[in-house]
């Protein structure tokens, strides 16, 4: 075998392939979606647009933790002086949120401090803003992954 | 014409690679069919993906942080405290007939807990005595999670009628007749008891109600802040029982250094199944294995209820569950923002954020802890489950609640797959 490859190279070849490829797909399932936070989404009538950021990102399994909401009217302007309350909940568990977060707080601007959330467990979350203001009535459900 | 092979030596050598080829695919295929999870017993680290291995991290113990600060308790981490504290524990003398302590139902020697369907005091109750291990890390106390600290936790049993039968006048000559000086050394100096009656306190029995209602406000805040401060020194020391390291701990740690687990065959079938199909880690996960919260799983009533005695304000209802805990916590004298706490009122988030009148809070009870369960039957909250068998049955069959709407959904788990789930919940022992 002067030139050319050896039977040996085909068959480290061959292994190589098929191991790269099964990696790569394993790591392609590990590796999960893109993060589902900061998360912006226009609400159910459109009435506000709404930017949710958890204190932490991802948010912990089992902890008390804050999200900070941003919200702006139809027309893009920060819309100050609305009341939000939280719902939500598991729908695959038929469990509603194991907390009841409050609006703590506004710094002005079309921002807002949810306070009290807690997710006790892994899996798909719901969590339901409704927001109440000047401007109306509207509620952007957010659905998420922990 | 027939021939599969081209002509010429280079084309021979092409056609001899190709099969090398071939060959070497199938033995690499081969190779990770064997070693592809569920075709094999997932006993070695290649047998999980990175994300199981992360997921079998978080519920080790090497993922338990040190207990969160009670601010609520200012003696909550004081040695003397703790040195109080586990004196009075096993003082049976903290009882109406000086036969009840802490530790005869929370037995140090069987996990804190006493191996009865329900625990029996000076009478018969309606609960199951719960195991201690991490319970610093439980932010609500008692299946129904009626208290929000450890000490406001142990002054309920201490006035239960069914349990240790007393009344917090009777405690504070306890702790004045043999407990002055640590006492004193922690909490200040004792009220002077020598005008009061012998008994007085809002418990059942009318007559030490009466004479507690008879005493000032005064008297009364004085007493009170002496059975206060025995839960404070009591709770120091419930707060350093710590879980011990299992079976599964060390698997994990093998695990994540690459190593075999060191578990059988159906050991690891089980944890695979906990993680994964039987979905018990949605409940049972983090290092203590519960999520510390509240679920509908639709175990029945126990059929033999408490008497009378037992069944008074602070013990919660089978119908209720957490629906009624909730508003017990909320209105408890001596929750996190009570008068009795250190805590100030940023602290308190839990009590706080309490949900309230959820749906899913009727028939709900707390998730237990995991850890060294296979080594304390009966099972849930009036021991009505005897076996970790019967256990994953009840899992398997998910009947309708008595009360409120159950969780579980009905889960296809074959005999052989049940044994494997208790083999591993078995290793959940040191």
């Amino acid at each position: 075998m002067a030139y050319g490859f050896s039977r040996q190279t085909y068959l480290a070849a061959g292994v190589l392939t098929v191991g790269l490829s099964l990696l790569t797909g394993l790591r392609a399932e590990g590796s999960g979606a893109t993060p589902d936070f900061p998360r912006s989404q226009v609400s159910d009538r459109g009435l506000y647009a709404v930017t949710v950021r958890p204190e932490v990102i991802p948010p912990p399994v089992g902890t008390l933790h804050r999200w900070t909401v941003t919200v702006t009217d139809a027309a893009g302007r920060p819309a100050d002086g609305l009341t939000i309350t939280v719902s939500g909940g598991m729908p695959a568990h038929r469990h509603g949120l194991p907390t009841q977060p409050v609006m703590t707080g506004s710094t002005g601007n079309g921002e807002y401090r949810l306070d009290g959330l807690k997710f006790n467990m892994p899996g798909k979350w719901v969590v339901r803003l409704s927001l109440d203001g000047a401007g109306g009535a509207d509620t952007v459900i957010v659905p998420f992954g922990l | 014409m027939g021939s599969p092979f081209l002509p010429g030596r280079r084309s021979r050598r092409i056609a001899g690679g190709g099969i090398s080829l071939i060959a070497g695919l199938a033995a690499a295929l081969t190779v990770l069919m064997v070693e592809i999870p569920g075709a094999a017993s997932p006993r070695h680290a290649a047998d999980w993906t990175g994300q199981d291995l992360l997921l079998l991290r978080s519920l080790s113990l090497s993922a338990l942080p040190p207990p969160p600060p009670d601010r609520s308790n200012r003696v909550a981490d004081d040695p003397e405290a703790v040195r109080l504290g586990q004196a009075l524990f096993s003082d049976p003398r903290l009882s109406i007939d000086g036969s009840v302590a802490c530790a005869s139902c929370h037995r140090p020697e069987r996990q804190f807990q006493d191996d009865r369907p329900t625990a029996r005091g000076v009478g018969e109750t309606t609960r199951r005595t719960m195991p201690l291990a991490g319970v610093a890390y439980a932010p609500f106390l008692f299946w129904d999670g009626r208290k929000d600290s450890l000490w406001s936790q142990a002054l309920g049993p201490l006035e239960n009628p069914a349990e240790h039968g007393g009344d917090r006048t009777f405690y504070a000559r306890v702790i004045a007749a043999s407990y002055r000086a640590p006492y004193e050394r922690l909490f200040g100096p004792l009220p002077d008891l020598s005008g009061l009656p012998q008994r007085a306190g809002p418990v059942a029995d009318p007559a030490v109600a009466a004479a507690w209602a008879a005493l000032s406000p005064v008297e009364q805040d004085a007493v009170t802040t002496v059975f206060v401060n025995i839960g404070k020194a009591i709770a120091a020391y419930e707060r350093t029982l710590m879980p011990v390291e299992t079976r599964f701990d060390r698997a994990v740690t093998r695990l994540l250094a690459g190593q075999d687990a060191g578990l059988t065959a159906d050991e690891g079938a089980g944890l695979r199944l906990f993680i994964g199909k039987a979905g018990c880690v949605d409940c049972h996960n983090g290092p203590l294995l519960t999520d510390q919260h509240f679920h509908n799983t639709g175990v029945p009533p126990a059929l033999k209820t408490g008497g009378p005695s037992a069944l008074k304000a602070g013990v919660d209802s089978d119908a209720a569950g957490r629906l009624g805990g909730a508003h017990l916590v909320r209105s408890d004298p001596f929750n996190c923002v009570s008068l009795y706490s250190d805590a100030s009122g940023s602290d308190c988030g839990e009590l706080r954020y309490l949900a309230l009148d959820q749906p899913d809070q009727a028939g709900a009870f707390k998730t237990p802890s995991l850890r060294g369960v296979a080594g304390r039957p009966p099972y849930m909250r009036a021991g009505q489950i005897a076996t970790l068998k019967d256990a994953l049955a009840h899992y398997a069959t998910a009947p309708a609640a008595a009360y409120g709407q159950t969780e579980l959904r009905a889960l296809p788990l074959t005999a052989r797959e049940t044994e494997q789930i208790a083999a591993f919940l078995k290793t959940l022992g040191p």
